[in-house]
């Protein structure tokens, strides 16, 4: 253990820490979940702190390796551990009173909140994919549990088995290709097996590799593999499924990064057509299925796996633009797709049988009788669909010109033609909130402090991203650097 | 030697996975899936992994298989033996399916000569190896494997605990 340096991996063990202290602490304050809440920020920011102590070191670009080469501090991975943490916190106090008024006010929610998060930090902060499959099982079977945290609702319960059952398929993907992976290269780190791939390709490297893609393809949500995600989000309490949206496909992203544009990268041709392909399939299934949909929590479902199919467009580009404009877009995303499913949540009207609240028909009018709550769905509409000032237009417009800086012109125009399309169903929602009259008399639910402060921050987000983009492309420019 | 061992273990692994997913009476699927732990646990042995295939007979052919027989036990089974999968295409599309996807690995797999592995060194798959192995190289991995088990024990009391 000599090269073990607890202050090199405490990002992540502190989420661990606080998780346990939040069990610990569950029995005295039952029925007090937001007290628990409280632990679980406290280690979410003790977590952040510890980040941030790396960046220097980190930002200069150095790459620090620990625990046996287990660990791999470099600016990349603590970037996407902020981003995550910054999810983390937003969750957690986005739920405080929504899982009250949900009666599911279980301290263990935050435990399993931070232990998610702990194996997302696991998953990012290395180039061995032994713990990146580690970290993988960690926060899916937390996920698993907290899509049936609502155990009075059928549906919770049947989105959990449904996604336990596929999740633990999909780890088996991941798991056969890891073992051909070894068997080829003769290690797990990425670095040894992109050197593998770059002097002898076998066919054993190749199909391990792709089962390894197939397995990340289920977590982020590409159409062919997504069949899980309308149900499990639809199912989901809508604070969790928040979560899911934005923390698995940004922690997926940074692996397949690593993976493809890493250790892959000088394979490029590859690999390429694959990724092209499947980018298209997911952003035209995804946008086309999304425009029939009249649940909001299965619209905004769809959606989130269009967007994976336009982060794909920027995989396939050149390193130098493409990196950059997926982690803009990520952040970005991040922010407009936690939004826009809290303020789902903040409206959502349901009880063991069905959720009503969530159908189209019940926003109509919405926007006049809480206009604070219609103008934040609004904006994360806006944001979602690419209409400026915000952040989402600026992302998609990053990710285009990669694009035709590449090349791709193929990929730029479909998606364009998707984004036309997505504009469509976003824009319903829009519609039914501010033009239409009210179909119930039933009052909506006033909105907590919690929430609303959550809501301003994740609007404020995708405003300040959409006006002021270029410190934060600036830093991402760098980070493309040091993948693997 | 080895080769032959090989494939005998192959065939009955196959058959009996193959039995586990179509036999419609729940207790002949574990007996089945008995069967296929044990011949992983061989499969362990011809890698000389002894240790390895030793704690897979004790626990997954042992407790883990005892534990899902006194599921089966104690759930209502003549309801499960009526249900009867609808007869949809994907029954016979996925068996085609899996079936060209075994043909075009093995295919590429034969075509390429198979990478040269490293002997095993001296007491390669002692439980003493193993140990030393778990708790130098791979002890921060099998520390985080620790938080899986803490979220599995979290999520089970959860959704199943009648009264929280």
């Amino acid at each position: 253990m000599a090269d073990f340096d607890l202050v090199l991996v405490l990002p992540a063990t502190a989420l661990a820490a606080f998780a346990l202290l939040t069990l610990l602490f569950a029995p005295l304050f039952r029925g007090q979940g937001r007290a628990l809440g409280g632990v679980g920020l406290l280690g979410i920011a003790v977590s952040a702190a510890a980040t941030a102590r790396l960046w220097p070191a980190a930002g200069a670009g150095a790459r620090i390796a620990t625990a046996g080469g287990m660990v791999r501090v470099d600016a990349f991975g603590l970037f996407f551990t902020l981003v995550l943490l910054a999810i983390g916190a937003l969750t957690v106090v986005a739920s405080f009173r929504f899982l009250e008024r949900e009666q599911a006010d279980h301290g263990e929610f935050y435990a399993l909140v931070l232990l998610a998060l702990a194996g997302m930090v696991v998953m990012v902060q290395t180039t061995h994919l032994l713990m990146v499959l580690v970290g993988l099982e960690v926060f899916s079977l937390a996920l698993y549990v907290l899509t049936g945290l609502t155990r009075g609702r059928a549906r919770s319960v049947e989105s959990a088995l449904k996604y336990f059952l596929l999740g633990a398929f999909s780890s088996g993907f991941f798991v056969y290709g890891l073992a051909l992976l070894y068997g080829a290269a003769g290690s797990l780190d990425l670095v040894r097996i992109g050197a593998a791939a770059a002097s002898d390709p076998s066919p054993m490297l190749w199909i391990g590799a792709g089962l390894v893609l197939v397995g990340l393809a289920f977590k982020i949500g590409v159409v062919p593999f997504h069949h899980w995600i309308p149900d499990v989000y639809q199912g989901a309490p809508t604070n969790v499924a928040a979560f899911m949206a934005t923390a698995t496909k940004t922690a997926a992203f940074a692996v397949l990064l690593r993976f493809l544009v890493g250790a892959f990268g000088p394979s490029h041709e590859a690999w390429a057509p694959l990724v092209t392909w499947l980018s298209i399939l997911t952003m035209t299934v995804a946008n086309l299925v999304a425009l029939a949909q009249t649940n909001v929590k299965r619209l905004l479902a769809y959606s989130s796996v269009g967007h994976a199919g336009y982060l794909m467009i920027a995989l396939v580009c050149r390193p130098e633009d493409g990196v950059r404009a997926i982690l803009f877009y990520l952040v970005s995303y991040a922010f407009m797709t936690l939004g826009a499913f809290l303020c789902a949540a903040a409206v959502g009207r349901g009880d063991a049988r069905s959720e009503p609240g969530y159908d189209l028909g019940s926003w109509a009018g919405l926007g006049w009788r809480r206009k604070g709550l219609g103008v934040a769905m609004s904006l994360f509409l806006f944001s979602l669909a690419g209409i400026p000032p915000t952040a989402g237009f600026l992302g998609k417009y990053v990710i285009f010109q990669s694009a035709m800086r590449s090349h791709e012109y193929l990929l730029a125009v479909v998606g364009v033609l998707n984004a036309v399309v997505a504009a469509g169903y976003y824009l319903r929602v829009v519609v039914a909130i501010w033009m239409r009259e009210p179909e119930t008399e039933e009052e909506p639910y006033p909105v907590p402090v919690s929430l609303a402060a959550v809501l301003v921050a994740a609007a404020a987000g995708v405003l300040v991203l959409g006006l002021v983009p270029g410190p934060l492309l600036d830093l991402l420019g760098r980070l493309a650097a040091g993948l693997v | 030697m080895e080769a032959i061992a090989f494939y005998v273990l192959a065939v009955l692994a196959v058959a009996s996975a193959i039995v586990v997913i179509v036999h419609r009476n729940p207790v002949m699927s574990a007996l089945a899936l008995a069967v296929n732990l044990v011949t992983i646990a061989g499969f362990y042995l011809v890698l000389r992994a002894q240790f390895v295939a030793l704690l897979q007979v004790i626990v997954y052919a042992g407790a883990i298989l005892v534990l899902i027989v006194f599921v089966i036990m104690l759930l209502n089974l003549r309801e499960e033996l009526k249900a009867r999968s609808p007869g949809t295409f994907q029954k016979w599309l996925g068996p085609i399916l899996a079936l060209v996807f075994a043909v075009v690995l093995g295919r590429a797999m034969l075509a390429h000569a198979a990478p040269s592995f490293p002997a095993p060194v001296p007491g390669f798959g002692t439980a003493a190896a193993l140990g030393i192995d778990l708790f130098s190289r791979f002890y921060y991995p099998f520390e985080v494997v620790s938080l899986l088990l803490v979220v599995a024990m979290v999520g089970a009391v959860l959704l199943a605990k009648r009264r929280l």
